[in-house]
């Protein structure tokens, strides 16, 4: 470049600026300033200078033969000789070379006469015979040969490039199925979390998505199983993974009558675990239900170990849980509870007789309400205050599912054998002329079962919440206290007693209750009945007062009604005829009637007997010795000997004349006193 | 209270463990506790009154017997001083219906009342514990005028503040988070009517919320159930270390005492 264009090599050390117009004046201004010291020290006269100075020194540089050309001189030969030389020993040591070349390589041939020709500097690094050389045929320029090399090497070439192309295909293709397996897999979980599950991931393992489908107050044993693994499965659907997951159940409650099933409580419509329809929300509620009813059943068998259940007859044998309804004497079970979990996917034959059942269905419902109620329970209890801490851990106290499900069948069926009692006994009673009234109230109706007034009542006596739920708690609380019935019956003397009128309080009063706690576990009857009646039959001061009282509890069914009887018997006697007929005497504590007398001219003594059975009203009379009599009289004395001449019956539908009518006929037998 | 009739002193010990949260903080911390315990924070709103004894400390002497005189060396007696006196406190909780103008007017007329219980806060033990230990007594009050009662044990009413925030309870710890008002003028008795909310202010402007975790113990002399209690709260303070930082409070400045 400096020498095509000479005057502009002069100073810039930046020659692109050189073409460069904008090249501004204050840049080269700086630059001579920079490069001279300033304009002070440039003068025109030291720039001449300075550029001849320059195109000297470069004709020097560039033309340093012009000055040999004088052909001759001492300084010329000895330039040529100097060339010539140099130029000799250029080639000897060339020629060396090449001899020291082939000697080299004839000593890997003939070893000898090869030594002789190498230099002792090649001798010195390089061993003998270490050249050799091989005869090679040249090959031939094949131009099919090429055209085929082409072909196979664009072959390969486009084959590379279709495998690059097709695996880039197949991932392309294999992350499309990655992302729609992805959403798939979201939109199956957020379908889930929008239905309400909670959605969690697992701590410590982020990859891993758990549902908690059990409720938060279950039990140790259930709180692990509330909870399941959402994994994918190959197409992107969720698996619920429960791990060592039995099969779904249910809880299946049965009532048999002796030995036969008489009806099932309802069995939800199991959903076959294999079809696909089944969506992952199903899956969830599935898995919710079956824990909820093991849970239950686990609850239930718990609590049929408490010692107060298993000495009413609750027992738990060969994974069927026993309620009795009711026990007869001998304390064996006529009629049952069964309660049992099956497999969801059994079939119906597998299941068994499908007839359904209210009482069943009422049962099951019942205590699904109460596993409910406890939970609520229990999260009650955790949310208030602990106890100081103590050395044992806190006591867990036992649910309450069976014992309240068991105090209403108690209830119900102490209940209905003691209707049966006094309504059969108004019948008796009515057909002898003596109308009584029967009226049974309390916390459930006369048949057992809560009425729809009470259950109104019973709302209507719970606080007005925000939420159905606890209204429904509120009410199972009510529900679980214990039951009262109270039954009155009026006697016979408060219709036909003595002339003064009918008396209010001539009733006998039963009040049934049923304890759900755990010292009295069971019904009681409390019997009241008028201590004027009382007082009447034991004015005589008869020792056996004290075992009457105006109130009387007793245990069984049985033993009410003999004690009823007896009472009525007592009011028969005592209050309505013995108040009528004065002829006649009382003796004993007993319903029974004396008289001593002259009957066509003959002194007689006739006892009179009434017995009240649930049957039947019976009078029977026995005629015996005066004496006999008298001294029976006297003595109080409980046996009277005497043969029975006759006996009437009451039984409740035979329209024969009534008690009074009857009596009144025996005493007309009597002679009047004149 | 020292009568034979009156019920025995419901007394027990506390583990204590606290901390602080910001009133911004406050309500994200609530339900992660929510969550944590699995359950529903309870409200709290409570009176607390204090009570000054008005009689000078006493120095304690022995009567009686002089048995143990012989035995003692001469500093040891100087060395019991004066027993010291403490403060107590009567608590309440309120409805929040009191604390509006029309609320309390209504508790002026002085409807039913209210159910006081008699605290007793120690000063928490000396001693290197991962919390602190104090002595407690609740004593609730069946029936009678409390304040009478604290006057009458020649202890004078000195302030009063409402305690505002929630509770939960999370296996054996009763975790709560309060902050504390105090009213702008309030009057000298104890038993006297709140003043409306506009008239309470907060203790601690900043409205920084306090986080009390506490288990309280029956037995102070078995040490199975402090360990127990301690390890319990240590689990609680390593499980919620990276949501809140419980601490171990200085003992003095919880301390009870009348200076």
């Amino acid at each position: 470049m400096a020498a095509s264009n000479p005057s502009s090599f002069t100073l810039s050390l930046h020659p692109h600026l050189q073409s460069d117009s904008a090249d501004s004046l204050k840049d080269v201004i700086g630059r001579i300033s920079t490069q001279r010291g300033g304009f002070r020290h440039l003068t025109e006269e030291s720039l001449q200078q300075e550029i001849v100075e320059d195109t000297q020194v470069e004709d020097v540089a560039t033309e340093p033969e012009t000055q040999d050309e004088e052909k001759g001189t001492v300084r010329y030969i000895a330039t040529k000789r100097a060339e010539m030389l140099a130029h000799l020993s250029a080639g000897l040591n060339e020629t060396l070379m090449a001899l020291d070349m082939v000697a080299l390589l004839q000593s890997k041939y003939n070893p000898k006469h090869g030594e002789l020709g190498i230099s002792p500097a090649l001798k010195q690094h390089v061993p003998l015979g270490t050249l050799a050389y091989d005869i090679w045929e040249m090959p031939l320029r094949d131009e099919a040969q090429m055209e085929e090399d082409n072909l196979v090497k664009m072959g390969w070439k486009i084959k590379s490039l279709k495998s690059a192309s097709d695996s880039l295909l197949s991932s392309a293709e294999r992350l499309k199925s990655d992302v729609q397996r992805e959403v798939k897999y979201w939109e199956h979980l957020l379908s889930v979390s929008q239905h309400g599950w909670p959605i969690y991931q697992r701590p410590g393992d982020l990859r891993t998505m758990l549902v908690k489908f059990g409720p938060s107050e279950a039990g140790p044993i259930f709180e692990r199983r509330g909870v399941a693994v959402l994994r994918p499965s190959g197409d992107g659907s969720i698996i619920l993974d429960q791990g060592l997951a039995q099969p779904p159940k249910t809880l299946r409650v049965r009532v048999k009558q002796g030995n036969h099933i008489k009806g099932t409580s309802k069995i939800q419509t199991s959903l076959s675990p294999s079809s696909d329809e089944v969506t992952l929300e199903q899956h969830v509620h599935r898995a919710r239900d079956s824990l909820f009813e093991e849970e239950l059943f686990h609850e239930m068998v718990g609590e049929a170990r408490e010692q107060e259940l298993q000495s009413i007859g609750v027992r738990y044998q060969q994974g069927i849980l026993h309620l009795p309804i009711h026990l007869n004497e001998d304390l064996v079970c006529d009629d049952e509870i069964l309660v049992d979990l099956v497999p969801l996917d059994s079939s119906p034959a597998r299941i068994g007789d499908t007839a359904k059942d209210p009482l069943a269905q009422y049962v099951a419902t019942a205590l699904r309400l109460l596993l409910s109620h406890s939970y609520r329970l229990r999260l009650l209890r955790r949310s208030q205050l602990p106890p100081p801490l103590t050395v044992e851990p806190r006591p867990v106290p036992p649910s309450s599912i069976v014992r309240p499900v068991m105090v209403h069948l108690r209830h119900s069926a102490a209940l209905k054998q003691l209707r049966s009692y006094l309504t059969d006994i108004t019948r008796v009673l009515d057909s002898a002329g003596f109308p009584v009234s029967l009226s049974i109230q309390g916390t459930t109706n006369g048949s057992g079962t809560m009425s729809l007034t009470k259950l109104e009542e019973l709302l209507a006596t719970i606080k007005p919440h925000s939420t159905p739920n606890l209204i429904m708690h509120d009410l199972v609380e009510a529900l679980s206290q214990p039951l009262k019935t109270s039954a009155t019956l009026t006697l016979p003397s408060s219709t036909h007693g003595l002339e003064s009128g009918a008396r209010m309080d001539a009733y006998i009063g039963v009040d049934v209750i049923t304890h759900l706690g755990a010292k009295p576990f069971g019904t009681e009857y409390v019997v009241s009945v008028p201590t004027s009646l009382l007082d009447t039959v034991y004015k005589q001061g008869n020792s056996a007062s004290a075992v009457f009282r105006k109130q009387m509890t007793f245990s069984t069914c049985p033993e009410i009604i003999a004690y009823a009887n007896n009472i009525l018997s007592l009011d028969l006697v005592y209050e309505v005829l013995a108040s009528k007929f004065k002829e006649y005497d009382t003796f004993g504590g007993l319903p029974q009637l004396l008289r001593t007398g002259q009957r066509r001219g003959e002194a007689v003594s006739v006892r009179c007997l009434v017995h009240v059975t649930k049957d039947a009203l019976k009078l029977s009379t026995r005629e015996m010795d005066t004496e006999v009599g008298r001294d029976a009289l006297d003595r109080s004395t409980r046996r009277v000997e005497g043969t029975e001449s006759r006996a009437y019956r009451w039984d409740g539908h035979a329209a024969r004349p009534s008690l009074l009518d009857t009596f009144k006929r025996l005493n007309a037998q009597f002679d009047t006193p004149s | 209270m020292t009568s034979n009739n009156a019920p025995p002193l419901n007394s027990l010990h506390e583990l204590l463990l606290f901390g602080t949260v910001s009133a911004t903080r406050q309500p994200a911390l609530l339900r992660i506790l929510a969550g944590y315990a699995g359950l529903q924070p309870h409200a709290i709103l409570e009176l607390h009154a204090y009570f000054k004894p008005t009689r000078s400390p006493t120095v304690v002497q022995q009567r009686g017997g002089s048995q143990g005189i012989t035995g003692l060396k001469p500093g040891q007696q100087a060395q019991a001083g004066p027993k010291d006196l403490y403060f107590w406190q009567l608590v309440r909780n309120v409805e929040e219906d009191e604390l509006t103008d029309a609320g309390s007017d209504a508790a002026s007329s002085g409807t039913k009342p209210h159910k006081w219980q008699l605290q007793f806060r120690d000063t928490p033990e000396p001693g290197k514990r991962s919390a602190a230990i104090r002595f407690a007594v609740n004593q609730d009050v069946v029936h009678g005028d409390p304040e009478a009662y604290m006057q009458a044990m020649e202890y004078r009413y000195q302030s009063r503040h409402l305690l505002e925030g929630h509770r939960l309870v999370y296996n054996n710890v009763v975790i709560s988070l309060y902050r504390a008002f105090v009213p702008r003028e309030d009057s000298a008795t104890a038993l006297s009517p709140l003043p409306p909310r506009s008239q309470l202010q907060l203790l601690d402007p900043s409205g920084t919320y306090i986080v009390e975790a506490n288990i309280r113990l029956s037995d102070r002399s078995n040490p199975t159930i402090i360990n127990t209690g301690l390890k319990e709260l240590d689990r609680l303070r390593t499980q919620l270390r990276d949501i809140i930082d419980l601490k171990v409070p200085d003992r003095l400045k919880l301390d009870t005492r009348v200076k």
